[in-house]
């Protein structure tokens, strides 16, 4: 099964790699590898479509721990055009208690690859074609109020051109198969193929002084359509959503500061009436450099959600919840070139309007990365 | 008062959030932020201009003190040579700080002209946008504004092209062609060393600025790292995705800030190449401390 599924993995590998055989200029741009111990608290009693097994208890708790591995091969670095393979890959354990049934013991993989062709013209644009995999697993996928993603496999390309470092216009697709085993059918609900096509202007404004070159910050504005097909939900004929969206990013890189807000509103359509929602998303992230080796980061993101159809009170599978919160600060200690510790404290809670029902996640944790070849 | 470089855009900014209700307010304001970069302007280029003749004063005055140099060589006029010599010797330090104020005042003016056309480009659009609303021919004073700025930035744009030329990166001097010749006496062996020496001194400038530059980059490109490994954490294990809403078009076109500026190489090519210089440059000082002592070996061994 696995190697069935890693076979188009494989292929994009191959893929990307060939033509960058003959140039001779394979470097490895960065390697990092991330240890992780993690202590988490659970709190709710969120129901969800995907996630059959139910427990009484709305309190838990898990130990984890983490091992993961990411880089990036630069397979051709030319003036005016790259190619580079992101990839990352990584498995991860929990030990869980508190649960009335039994202590559930998931356990994660996960690894993607992404292939990015970048060419710059020269005061004109840039053109950037990409091409992904990523292959995610859990098993023994615990009951609420532990929510884990659930695995699939899901593969993207797309291509985008930004003209004068201004209008960008962007296309992308997706298909994801989250591979349901035979016990959990529910899961293939969640299938999906999705095409997104974005367009934005930009201005981005940098400091003249040589030494500041990478300081800027700049506004983007941005629209895009969306459509996302589920093939097994929808009786007779299959879910087919029609989503526009508009927003803005502002977006700021200073000698010590990193800023990036993005508020972007969505209103999404769909064969099936009973799923037409309208949406409001804002992320926040901000970086901070304290002295000389220290570093830290902070990313936030609020969700909210309203569907149309008055008195709606029937969950709609993966996205059950309505409302979401998430606050995730780092603390990063830089010991030498090669070395870092990071404490991280992360919140989230996710919560339905319908019912009230919601789950909270928080909890802290310890991460050492070493990159060896620095 | 003096306006920051990013005042225009911001303006610009607002203008555009506002629908445009208050463009004549804009108008004035970006105005004065024209006029603010044109006075810094005005300035790095005059300081651009007296750098430049102080060294051109220096350089003739040097080249003229060579030919005579080269005549007292001639006519054997040990006396004379002597002389020039310690003269040579006093203008190399002078001509040598000339030169590097002059790469200073140079660096200035570039970065004032970048901050006035940057102004002048915002001023021309909020111009554009006032031209698109009113009716074509309305009011020619809205294009005669246009033209002053556009002929200003063209303007602009030419002088600085025409005697700045396109800024240049940081450069390995040539190898001096210095050697020792047979009928040089000790004193003139003595002022090829010490000429030597300036090289070697304003190199050890150049390599200590390499330094500085390498360090700012490489703690920059740590900066990012550890920020993408920060967001590819989150992401690794999907503890950001929840089940609100499948994923919506907040790509960007492209992700990286080498994309955002077309001409800034990434950072760890910068890296490399900076790196490369300075190992160049430190080469070099080692071949020129080695040409040091053959000619002092050589110094030794003359009358």
């Amino acid at each position: 099964m696995r190697t069935r599924r890693l076979l188009p993995l494989i292929a994009v590998c191959v893929c990307v790699a060939t033509p960058a055989e003959g140039t001779g200029q394979i470097r490895l741009r960065d390697f990092v590898i991330t240890e992780g111990a993690s202590l988490e608290g659970y709190l709710g009693n969120f129901s969800a479509i995907t996630v059959p097994q139910i427990d009484s208890t709305e309190r838990a708790v898990a130990g984890v721990g983490e091992f993961r591995v990411r880089g990036i091969l630069g397979l051709m670095a030319r003036e005016t055009q790259s190619v580079d393979v992101a990839f990352d890959g990584g498995i991860r354990q929990f030990a869980t208690g508190g649960f009335q049934l039994r202590n559930y013991a998931p356990r994660e993989h996960s690894g993607s690859l992404e292939t990015t062709y970048q060419r710059r013209i020269r005061r004109v644009g840039s053109l950037t074609a990409n091409a992904g995999a990523r292959l995610r697993s859990i098993s023994d996928r615990p009951p609420m109020p532990l929510y884990l993603a659930p695995g699939y496999d899901r593969y993207t390309a797309g291509m985008s051109y930004l003209h004068r470092g201004i209008f960008d216009l962007g296309v992308e697709g997706e298909v994801a198969d989250y591979a349901a085993p035979k016990v959990l059918p529910a899961l293939d609900l969640l299938d999906r193929s999705s095409v997104v096509v974005t367009a934005g202007v930009r201005k981005i404004y940098r400091s003249p002084a040589e030494l500041d070159r990478d300081d800027y910050w700049g506004l983007r504005a941005f629209s895009s359509y969306s459509y996302h097909s589920y093939p097994q939900q929808g009786q007779g004929s299959p879910r087919i959503d029609h989503a526009v969206g508009a927003g803005a990013t502002f977006e700021g890189r200073w000698e010590r500061l990193s800023l990036e807000f993005t508020l972007e509103g969505t209103r999404s359509r769909s064969t099936s009436r009973r799923v037409e929602y309208n949406a409001a998303r804002l992320n926040g992230q901000a970086d901070w450099i304290l002295g000389q080796s220290t570093q830290v980061g902070l990313r936030g993101t609020l969700a909210r959600k309203r569907f149309i159809q008055p008195g709606q009170d029937a969950l709609v599978p993966g996205e059950e919840a309505d409302n979401a919160s998430m606050l995730y600060a780092e603390l990063t200690r830089h010991l030498g070139d090669r070395v870092s510790g990071a404490f991280r404290f992360g919140w989230q809670k996710v919560e339905t309007n319908i019912s009230g029902a919601y789950y909270t996640r928080f909890g802290g944790s310890f991460f050492l990365r070493v990159r060896p070849w620095n | 008062m003096r306006y920051p470089r990013w005042s225009a855009p911001l303006l610009i900014g607002v203008l555009v959030a506002a629908g445009a209700p208050a463009g004549l307010a804009a108008q004035g304001n970006l105005s004065q932020v024209v006029d603010d970069w044109e006075g810094r302007y005005e300035v790095a280029r005059d300081n651009y201009q007296a750098a430049y003749q102080e060294w051109e004063y220096y350089e003739s005055r040097w080249e003229q003190l060579m030919e005579e140099f080269g005549r007292a060589q001639t006519e054997e006029d040990e006396r004379r040579t002597t002389d020039i010599l310690a003269q040579l010797q006093e203008l190399s330090r002078e001509r040598d700080r000339a030169e590097g104020t002059l790469r200073i005042r140079k660096e200035e003016w570039h970065d004032a002209s970048e901050g006035l056309i940057s102004a002048l480009e915002a001023r021309i659009e909020l111009q554009v946008q006032q031209m698109e609303r009113s009716p074509v021919g309305s009011n020619p004073d809205v294009l005669a504004v246009y033209n002053l700025y556009s002929d200003r930035l063209q303007e602009v744009e030419s002088e600085t092209d025409t005697e700045l030329g396109p800024r240049r990166e940081l450069e390995l001097p040539p190898m001096p062609d210095m050697q020792v010749q047979p009928d040089d006496t000790r004193s003139e062996i003595g002022f090829k060393i010490r000429s030597l020496r300036n090289r070697i001194a304003v190199l050890e400038d150049l390599s200590s600025e390499l330094d500085g530059k390498i360090a700012q980059l490489e703690n920059r490109q740590r900066w990012e790292r550890t920020r993408d490994d920060f967001n590819a954490g989150l992401r690794g294990f999907d503890d950001v995705v929840v089940p609100v809403t499948p994923r919506s078009g907040t790509t960007t076109a492209v992700g990286d800030t080498t994309a955002v500026d077309l001409e800034l190489a990434p950072l760890e090519t910068r890296i490399a190449r900076l790196t490369g210089l300075r190992d160049s440059v430190l080469e070099r000082i080692e071949q020129l401390e080695e040409k040091v002592e053959d000619f002092q070996r050589e110094a030794e061994r003359r009358p």
